[in-house]
């Protein structure tokens, strides 16, 4: 197990996606950062485009933001 | 195209759960001694307050900023506390976090507080407390021992701290007992 | 294969047919439960209102083939009214309220009305659908069939262009394909959903549900699905899954049905007489989609966000679009001239196979720009199903804040994808064609064959912005607006379709969306009571009887009326038998139908702002829709044979009339002349803006362009009104009572078409008396008098009862209303006030020949901040 950790923990600091604390989310919590900035627009867009394009499944995700309790 | 896509999927998953297996060696329990931290006053440089010093009063310390929505929710609610408690030896100290001190500043010319609002430069405060979330808070006694750590803030979910604050403040402080821990 | 369906018996609905031989409004088709539900955290209320718009289609085959007999000649400036693109009206309302600390409720609304031409099928020029049906040497009609003569071939099956004689050694080859369009009369399309959903500290799961209806398809879905957060939640796991059914049942239109071979259908038709002229035939499909999805969202840096999910979705049952066909053309075998071969054609519904499987893979990166206060999206999505069709999407979004709460989203999308596998714009058989239908449809090359634009090869490219203005108090205005263009030369690779599928549309769109949670508008809840000390709330059916107190207050409103009328006809304020209206003049001819029953939705949306204490401002757009039945009128004489002007029309009418869209838009302005704590009286002045349609048109039938529908489908007025209001209201304690006269004045002496409405008065009392704090009751008496339709149509319609002639408008009516009243005086939702009336008709004295009136319902929601 100690090695896994040794040898991942390189990678995982590379994209650094760990380290970013509980208080330094000031920016993902911005409204621009949200995975949908515009999720009313998003929605009536998708349904126009459904009528006349054959590909289906747009994303599913939520997370980011601030991520408070 | 259909293979590389699935790789690349297979490689970012990969590489983010890696932070899963990073454990926390050590993490702020109920029971340890208040960490030590230094604040300043959230409007000056002048005002400061060493934590471990600050025996005699219990405390609710809560670390907010001012792009987090419970934090925000909570204010009125520590509002409340400090002028309920205050004769009782209480404080409510609202250390601030956010990285662009400004922010802060902003947020609370709109707000007025009876609480004390501080500020962690340089997170260390933070660290030391071992923050995981936003908001984070926790309840000290007069002695100065950790003995209630909560994440987050729903204001019908008070009832357990209220009841640990109630124990707390009544709680005489002990001179004697200080000197044996030290 | 369709003609293995097992046999679905099925009791035909009788009102409910629609006017058929139209494209199926393919939004219906995007399976309506597959919208995932978005995180947000307060409680909060949308309104949206949307307009599509498609260009013209290329079709050429309508100009260059002169000189033959009905066909327009290229410099000719004849209009072709069959072939307006399609438009279609949306609103979308939807709020979101926690229910308890961790349980929220979202509720969706959402309408849209669509008419216009849209493509039946594909052939080759030569073959020239298309045509105009002219009479006399004016243009009546269009029709999307073939001429009926022979088209050419060569021995590749090459289609040939042949204008004269041919000649063995050189013949044009004719590459161009056109489409032929069908043009639909409104339809509206309605539908509502729901999702519950649970937060944990670190989880949340959520369950939901809806339904969609529209006249010929119908669809009910669930959905349920979670997410868990690891890792101080920089990542997230977010699962979920729907479930589908849905039923077609798509009228065929009478033009068509002899025309489109059925054979492949034949187990699933249904034919039924109908209550006005002839019968119908009707297909009945249903359908299956279950759709799995799974994301992942990983916090990359304090800057970065990555999202990356896939998504499977299995289909199964009647995938094909009713109101599709495919030309099949049958060679002769001997030559005509060495090289070239006569076929003859027959046209027959799509069939696609009964079962697709979908996979999407989605990735999505959000990076913050710092020096610009920036966000920037971009994101790809790879679709690949087992119908062939591999698509690449790729959006990029830049999202910038510009100060003062303004923020400016520009947009860019490109789309390409391959064309299915049985997708062809049309067939060849080299067998020849015995007209036998058994025997002709199986000699049809393909088992699964679409002649379906969305199927085809192509890419689009749309560009597109997003406008958005927070104003104080939680409100935020966002437009947006589209240009989307469809071209067979976008597509990645080659294999893309021609030119003449080509096609580009807009989309505009404005939405208002305002925090209902108290900290949002950082009013208090003693503001709100404050609000609600002025009065309870007035009954649901009047019009603007309270007025804003305090300079800077807003309140916004939404109103929905529901009204109907059924039962007897009435002339004056007597019943009628049937033999009475058949002597009078209907719009210049003979009556042969009455009206059966009609209803009206109305959606009125109000926003309200208060300037100084005297002065109130109001702007109220509208979106009704509105729908009719008629029946025959009992010993109504015999219609003189398919080629009379009036059969077109009365086939038509079988089918139950749909009109909807943008209503007439008010502006006004309200002022207090006096106010005490016991009395009240103010002025208003406002307009009505002709904003709402007063020139729909019915759907071409049996060749007969008919034209414009009846003047009471209308949507709008069609003309400015004037619009004067007096209101007094009083209260004393538990008490509280009013009364109101207000008219309606047209400014204009006609509108577009020709006519105007009469204009109206009206006046209400009322009285209602608090039961509780929060609730009353009230009881109101309405007085309405109406003028008749003065002038009247000045283009094309074809009348057939009593709703065509302007007389038949307006007259005076007594209605008494019942209400209950609600309203949130504390707490988080205090502001929020809610009121239902229930206008029951006393007597109607009615000019003309008038349906009885039902009642209607009025609902109205206020929010005070």
């Amino acid at each position: 197990m100690k090695i896994t950790l040794v040898a991942f923990m390189p990678l995982c600091l590379l994209l650094s996606g760990c380290s970013v604390a509980p208080w330094e989310r000031g920016v993902l919590s911005k409204p621009q950062m949200a995975l949908d900035a515009h999720p009313l627009q998003t929605e009536l867009r998708g349904h126009a485009y459904g009528s006349r394009e054959a590909a289906t499944g747009s994303s599913v995700g939520a997370g980011g933001g601030c991520g408070c309790y | 195209m259909n293979v590389v896509i699935k790789t690349f999927k297979f490689l970012s998953i990969l590489f983010s759960l890696n932070c899963l297996f990073i454990a926390k060696v050590w993490a702020l329990d109920v029971g340890d001694k208040v960490p030590a931290c230094l604040l300043s006053g959230i409007n000056d440089n002048v005002t400061e307050i060493h934590l471990e010093q600050m025996k005699g009063q219990a405390l609710y310390i809560d670390f907010w900023a001012s792009w987090c929505g419970p934090c925000v929710k909570s204010f009125p609610y520590m509002d409340k506390l400090e002028r309920r408690f205050k004769e009782q030896d209480f404080r409510v100290i609202a250390i601030n976090l956010d990285e662009n001190i400004d922010d802060a500043h902003k947020f609370l010319k709109k707000r007025s507080v009876d609480f004390s609002v501080m500020q962690d430069k340089d997170q260390q405060c933070a660290k030391g407390f071992d923050v995981m979330a936003m908001p984070s808070s926790y309840l000290v006694d007069k002695q100065g021992i950790v003995q209630y750590i909560h994440l987050g803030f729903r204001s019908n979910e008070v009832s357990e701290l209220e009841a640990q604050l109630k124990k707390i403040v009544n709680i005489k402080f002990n001179h004697s007992i200080i000197q044996s821990i030290i | 294969m369709v003609a293995t369906k097992t046999q679905k018996k099925r009791k035909a609905k009788k009102t409910h047919v629609s006017s058929a031989l139209k494209a199926l409004n393919a939004a219906a088709m995007v399976l309506p439960g597959m919208v995932v539900p978005v995180q947000a955290a307060e409680d909060e209320f949308s309104l949206v209102f949307s307009h599509y718009e498609e260009s013209e289609r290329d079709l050429s085959s309508v100009y260059t083939h002169a000189p033959l007999v009905g066909f327009i000649p290229e410099n000719s400036n004849a209009e072709m009214p069959s072939y307006r693109p399609i438009e279609v009206d949306g609103l979308h309302l939807k709020a979101k309220v926690s229910l308890f600390d961790r349980l929220t409720f979202t509720g969706n609304y959402t309408e849209d009305t669509w008419s216009g031409a849209t493509p039946i099928a594909t052939a080759p020029m030569g073959a020239r659908g298309n045509r105009v049906v002219s009479s006399n040497s004016v243009i009546t009609g269009a029709s999307p069939i073939l001429q009926s003569d022979l088209s050419y071939f060569d021995a590749e099956l090459n289609p040939i262009n042949k204008t004269g004689p041919l000649n063995a050694s050189s013949y044009d080859l004719d590459p161009v394909l056109v489409h032929t369009m069908v043009m639909a009369s409104p339809e509206t399309r309605k539908q509502g959903d729901f999702n519950l959903a649970y937060e944990f500290d670190n989880a949340s799961i959520n369950v939901g549900g809806g339904i969609s209806v529209e006249n010929d398809y119908e669809s009910r879905f669930v959905n349920w699905g979670g997410q868990i957060d690891f890792n101080n939640k920089l990542t997230t796991l977010s699962f979920n899954q729907s479930y589908t059914n849905s039923t077609t049942s798509a009228v065929f239109d009478h033009d068509a049905f002899g025309y489109i071979q059925t054979y492949g259908y034949r187990d699933q038709i249904v034919n039924t007489q109908s209550d006005v002229l002839g019968d119908t035939n009707t297909i009945y499909g249903d359908r299956e989609d279950w759709s799995t999805g799974l994301g992942f969202t990983q916090v990359l840096g304090k800057n970065t966000l990555f999202e990356a999910s896939v998504n499977y979705t299995n289909s199964s049952g009647f995938m094909e679009n009713p109101y599709k066909a495919v030309y099949v053309f049958y060679l002769n075998p001997a030559e005509v001239v060495p090289g070239v071969f006569g076929a003859a054609k027959g046209a027959y519904l799509e069939e696609r196979p009964d079962k697709r499987n979908q996979w999407a893979w989605n990735a999505k990166l959000v990076q913050y720009i710092k020096p610009l206060d920036a966000a920037v999206n971009l994101s790809y999505r790879f679709f690949h199903d087992d119908w062939g069709i591999n698509a690449h999407t790729i959006e990029a979004d830049w999202i910038q804040p510009l100060g003062l709460g303004w923020t400016v989203t520009p947009t860019v999308r490109y789309y390409s994808q391959d064309k299915a596998d049985f997708y062809h714009p049309y067939l060849v058989s080299t067998k020849q064609i015995t007209n036998n239908q058994a025997v002709d449809y199986g000699n049809i090359p393909e088992q699964d064959f679409s002649s379906d634009h969305r199927l085809s090869g192509y890419g689009a490219l749309s560009g597109g912005v997003v406008i958005s203005k927070q104003f104080s108090k939680g409100v935020r205005l966002d437009m947006g607006f589209e240009y989307y263009t469809h071209e067979g030369s976008l597509k990645l690779g080659s294999g893309g379709e021609g030119d003449y599928a080509d096609f580009s549309s807009y989309t505009a769109n404005a939405a208002l969306t305002v925090d209902l949670s108290t900290m949002a508008n950082g009013s208090s809840s003693q503001n709100h009571s404050h609000h609600m000390e002025h009065g309870t709330p007035a009954p649901a059916g009047v019009m603007s009887a309270h007025m804003l107190s305090n300079a800077g207050d807003w309140m916004m409103g939404y109103k929905y009326v529901y009204s109907t009328q059924a039962g007897d006809m009435l002339h004056g304020n007597d019943k009628v038998a049937d033999q009475a209206i058949l002597d009078y003049d209907c719009g210049g001819r003979q009556c042969y139908v009455a009206p059966k029953d009609m209803t009206m939705h109305m959606h009125m949306f109000n926003l309200m702002y208060a300037p100084t204490d005297w002065l109130n401002l109001m702007v109220m757009p509208t979106f009704v829709d509105m729908s009719m039945n008629m029946r025959m009128l009992d010993g109504a004489p015999a219609v003189g044979g398919t080629g009379a002007p009036e059969f077109a029309e009365l086939s038509h009418a079988s089918h139950e009339h749909m009109t909807g869209g943008f209503g007439d838009t008010q502006l006004a302005m309200l002022f207090k002349l006096y106010d005490s704590d016991v009395h009240h009286l103010h002025l208003g002045t406002g307009f009505s803006a002709p904003t709402g349609n007063v020139k729909i048109e019915l759907r071409r039938a049996h060749t007969e362009d008919l034209g414009l529908i009846h003047y009471g489908m209308q949507i709008g007025s069609g003309t400015w009104d004037f619009l004067p209001s007096l209101t007094y209201t009083g209260q004393s304690e538990k008490w509280s009572w009013g009364a109101q006269a207000r008219g309606v004045v047209r400014l204009e002496s006609q509108n577009d078409v020709g006519y105007r409405e009469g204009d109206l008065f009206q006046s209400s009392v009322w009285g209602s008396f608090n039961l509780m704090k929060w609730l009353s009751v009230s009881v109101r008496g309405v007085y309405t008098s109406k003028g008749a339709l003065h002038g009247e149509y000045n283009t094309e319609h074809q009348p057939i009862g009593p709703m065509d002639s302007p007389d038949s408008y307006g007259g005076e009516y007594y209605d008494l209303g019942f209400g209950l009243n609600a309203m949130v005086p504390t707490g988080n939702l205090a502001g929020n006030s809610l009121s239902v009336e229930w206008l029951q008709p006393m007597e109607d004295d009615v000019n003309g020949y008038q349906l009885e009136r039902d009642g209607a319902l009025s609902v109205n929601w206020g929010y005070a901040f």
